[in-house]
């Protein structure tokens, strides 16, 4: 430490080495106490540095945006930056700095811009001005939210929407793409009910006729990429999901398998376990105004149109 | 007890025994409970009450208040059950041949019957009737064992007086003796048998299961699925007693099917492993032992029926819709909208036609009780499928008086017509036995003549009335059966 004090007599070159140097401990203190450190830890731990050099440090790291300056009732506390943060590097005024942060904080699930408003307490029109100047620097970017039509949310441009936003792959421009979730579906259903169908004729027993009718997320997933239905490319959760709707329907069953290790959804085409139920044969079943059939009134089972369609 | 089922039974009770006794069945209905002084503003009371009673549809006890008299008590369940006469005969009559079908008809014709008269009153009929086979009365009487020993006949609760409450008369069933024949026939004169509905209830849920299996997984789980069914019991209970594997291996190595016999170990796995549990391992001893829990079947195969319901009701959107509330017990709106990836705006429309026509339900949770507050709620959809079931079964009774109410009119409007028609093919029935003609010719001629009497557009009419009314029969029986699933999940 002696060795450091005597190099800052020398020369002014000395003095900026040295100051990346202090800037640098300074750093690895906060990086090594998350929850902040104030000045008199840093005096303490470095009583060789003189308090200017010491603030030239700080106030260098602060403006690269490195550490933070917290108040709380300790005093003043220095926060390392997590986070690789680049508002420092952006050039702009100190609103749009503020804006650029607020929007970085919120990372790929967007911020909205009554959010910005609070959060940065700038007036609407300097809001206004600061986010098209960022988005014609393309910094940010403004992405359409799923949830509602009108909400607009912005972050950084460089991300990619989070699929709370977009609604994952199952959304174009927010809306949701119910044909082709459809067809998924179907083809999902087909191939799974191909390989029960070759199932049945297997001859070695029902235990491996049933093992033959099961397929993994993954394999369906190979079967549907082969098949080029899709455009994007569909992860195994998206298939899951798709998958799931099928179970609700009633046609496929799931079964957690260990394989290698590793934990496997079998998924297999079913049978339902009853054909159409006598109920449902006769016009009554499905009629729509069953609560109104009566003995008196319009609608009873002698004038029933239903009935009659039936009947010829 | 509902207005349609009231219905039902009435329009049941008219058809079996007639308008009288119909009516009476209707008044029982209505007040629940009744002395026979209620009843004496219609006609012929006695009579109509008996009849009930000896078809078991009404019982009748001492009222513990000091009033005079005793009061009679229909039991709607035993009367729409009449519905199945039809289908118990048939059954009767594939599991025992001609004669147990007789025999049947006997004690369904009479509600109860001494095995004399039934024995008499069914040789009657053997010889007057050309179209049955003629037998004797052994083989009769050793059919009647088997129908007794097979519990699909029992002894009818005889009166007697209960110890419990002095001077009352209530029938009194003895359990040691409901399936026991006595030796001699002459001690038979006094004991009056009648029908073990439960047991035919065993037979058409063992039914039920085997197709069910046989849909599920193949033929031969099915073959294996009877075999189980056949160790389960007589007794329409919530679960079989237990089964050991060796008596199953028993029965499979008695059948001629191979590929049952090799895989034997693997077909029962499946059916074990099957989402349904059609059986249940609950022991290792002996090789392994397994029961049919009848409970958890029915229970799958009501709300499969349910599902069915929904399916065809609304679409297949609304059953995905209806499923994903029901496994997911509590869900909300927006849950649900996740779950079934279908378009909001249709996902909402669905969810609440099914909420309007009372398939699933919305429970309200508030975050404070108070009123005036604004409070935040959170409603959450579920399926009360106990709920749902009774309301299919009350479709299900509509569905049935409505088909019954639809032929009586088709019959009644058409009636000259076809009485026309009965008319000539009796002649014409006539004609055919007939030895008096002396050339076919002058046959065939005379058989144009009658029919004749109808033009072709009648007989048109005639061929249309009569395919009405073998649908509407068939439809009949078709929601019996769905009726019948609902019955046992709910029963058992």
């Amino acid at each position: 430490m002696a060795a450091v004090a005597s190099k800052s007599d020398q020369g002014p070159a000395k003095i900026k080495v040295e100051a990346n140097e202090l800037a640098e401990r300074i750093l690895a203190l906060c990086a090594e106490i998350p929850q902040g450190v104030n000045d008199k830890v840093l005096q303490a731990s470095m009583p060789e540095v003189d308090p200017k050099s010491r603030a030239l440090a700080i106030n260098h790291l602060l403006t690269n945006g490195k550490i933070d300056l917290l108040q709380s009732e300790r005093g003043l506390l220095y926060k390392a930056r997590t986070s690789t943060s680049q508002v420092g590097t952006i050039k702009g005024d100190a609103e749009e700095k503020l804006v650029y942060k607020i929007i970085e904080e919120a990372q790929n699930k967007g911020t909205w811009i009554r959010d910005i408003r609070i959060k940065s307490n700038l007036v609407q029109t300097q809001l206004n001005k600061a986010l098209k100047s960022l988005k014609s620097k393309k910094l940010i970017k403004d992405v359409k939210c799923v949830n509602s039509t009108r909400k607009i949310v912005y972050m950084l441009y460089h991300l990619e929407p989070d699929s709370s936003v977009t609604g994952g792959a199952w959304y174009s421009d927010q809306d949701f793409e119910s044909e082709f979730v459809e067809i998924l579906n179907q083809q999902c259903y087909r191939y799974l009910y191909q390989k029960l169908e070759k199932s049945r004729e297997c001859t070695s027993g029902p235990l491996m006729a049933k093992n033959i009718s099961q397929a993994s997320s993954k394999e369906v997933l190979q079967y549907i990429s082969e098949l080029g239905i899709s455009k994007i490319q569909l992860r195994p959760e998206d298939i899951e999901a798709i998958l799931d709707t099928l179970i609700f329907d009633g046609k496929v069953e799931k079964t957690l398998a260990l394989a290698e290790g590793e934990e496997t959804r079998l998924y297999r085409a079913v049978e339902s376990l009853i054909p159409v139920t006598g109920l449902m044969r006769m016009p009554c079943g499905g009629c729509p105004v069953i609560k109104e059939c009566s003995d008196v009134g319009s609608v009873n089972p002698i004038k029933c149109s239903y009935m009659k369609e039936w009947l010829s | 007890m509902s207005v349609a089922k009231q219905k039902l039974c009435h329009l049941l009770l008219d058809e079996v025994f007639g308008s009288r006794v119909a009516k009476v069945g209707r008044h029982l209905a209505k007040w629940e409970k009744c002395f026979l002084a209620d009843l004496y503003q219609l006609d012929q009371p006695h009579e109509c009450l008996g009849v009930l009673i000896n078809h078991g549809l009404v019982t009748y006890g001492r009222d513990p208040r000091p009033t005079p008299g005793v009061q009679y008590e229909i039991s709607l369940d035993q009367v729409i059950q009449t519905i199945r006469y039809p289908r118990y005969l048939y059954l009767i009559k594939a599991l025992h041949g001609d004669n147990a079908e007789l025999i049947l008809e006997e004690v369904l014709r009479r509600g109860q019957e001494t095995l004399p008269k039934i024995m008499e009153k069914s040789l009657n009929r053997i010889e007057l009737d050309e179209n049955l086979a003629k037998t004797h009365k052994q083989d009769l009487e050793k059919t009647f064992q088997t129908l007794v020993k097979e519990h699909f006949l029992q002894r009818a609760p005889h009166v007697g007086t209960n110890p419990e409450v002095p001077g009352s008369t209530v029938p009194i069933l003895d359990e040691t003796t409901r399936f026991h024949v006595p030796e001699s026939i002459e001690s038979c004169s006094s004991i009056y048998w009648c029908l073990n509905v439960d047991r035919f209830h065993v037979e058409f849920r063992n039914k039920i299961l085997v197709s069910t299996v046989t849909r599920r997984i193949d033929e031969t789980a099915g073959k294996l699925m009877e075999f189980i069914l056949s160790l389960s019991g007589k007794k329409l209970e919530a679960s079989s007693r237990h089964i050991s594997i060796t008596e199953i291996y028993a029965n499979i190595n008695k059948c001629i099917d191979l590929k049952l016999r090799q895989y034997k170990d693997h077909y029962l796995k499946v059916l074990e492993e099957d989402r349904t549990r059609f059986i249940d391992r609950v022991g290792d001893e002996g090789g392994g032992t397994y029961v049919v829990n009848f409970k958890h079947i029915f229970t799958v195969l009501g709300s499969a029926v349910v599902e069915n319901v929904v399916q065809e009701k609304f679409n297949s959107k609304a059953l995905r819709i209806f499923r994903v509330v029901r496994d997911k017990l509590y869900v909300e709106e927006s849950q649900i909208q996740k779950l079934v990836m279908i378009p909001a705006r249709e996902t909402k429309l669905m969810t609440y036609q099914l909420l309007e026509n009372n398939f699933i339900q919305v429970q309200e949770l508030r975050k404070s009780l108070s009123a005036n507050v604004v409070a935040k709620s959170f409603y959450l959809f579920h399926v009360d499928l106990n709920q749902v079931a009774r309301m299919v079964q009350e479709m299900c009774y509509m569905s049935l008086s409505n088909a019954i109410i639809r032929k009586n009119h088709e019959l009644q409007i058409n009636a000259r017509l076809l009485e026309k028609q009965d008319r000539i093919d009796s002649i014409t029935s006539n004609i055919n036995a007939s030895e008096e003609f002396v050339s076919e010719e002058e046959r065939t001629q005379q058989l144009e003549e009658v029919q004749d009497m109808l033009s072709p557009a009648e007989h048109d009419l005639v061929k249309q009335i009569r395919r009405c009314g073998d649908k509407l029969h068939s439809s009949l029986a078709q929601v019996d059966e769905t009726l019948l699933v609902l019955e046992l999940f709910l029963k058992l």
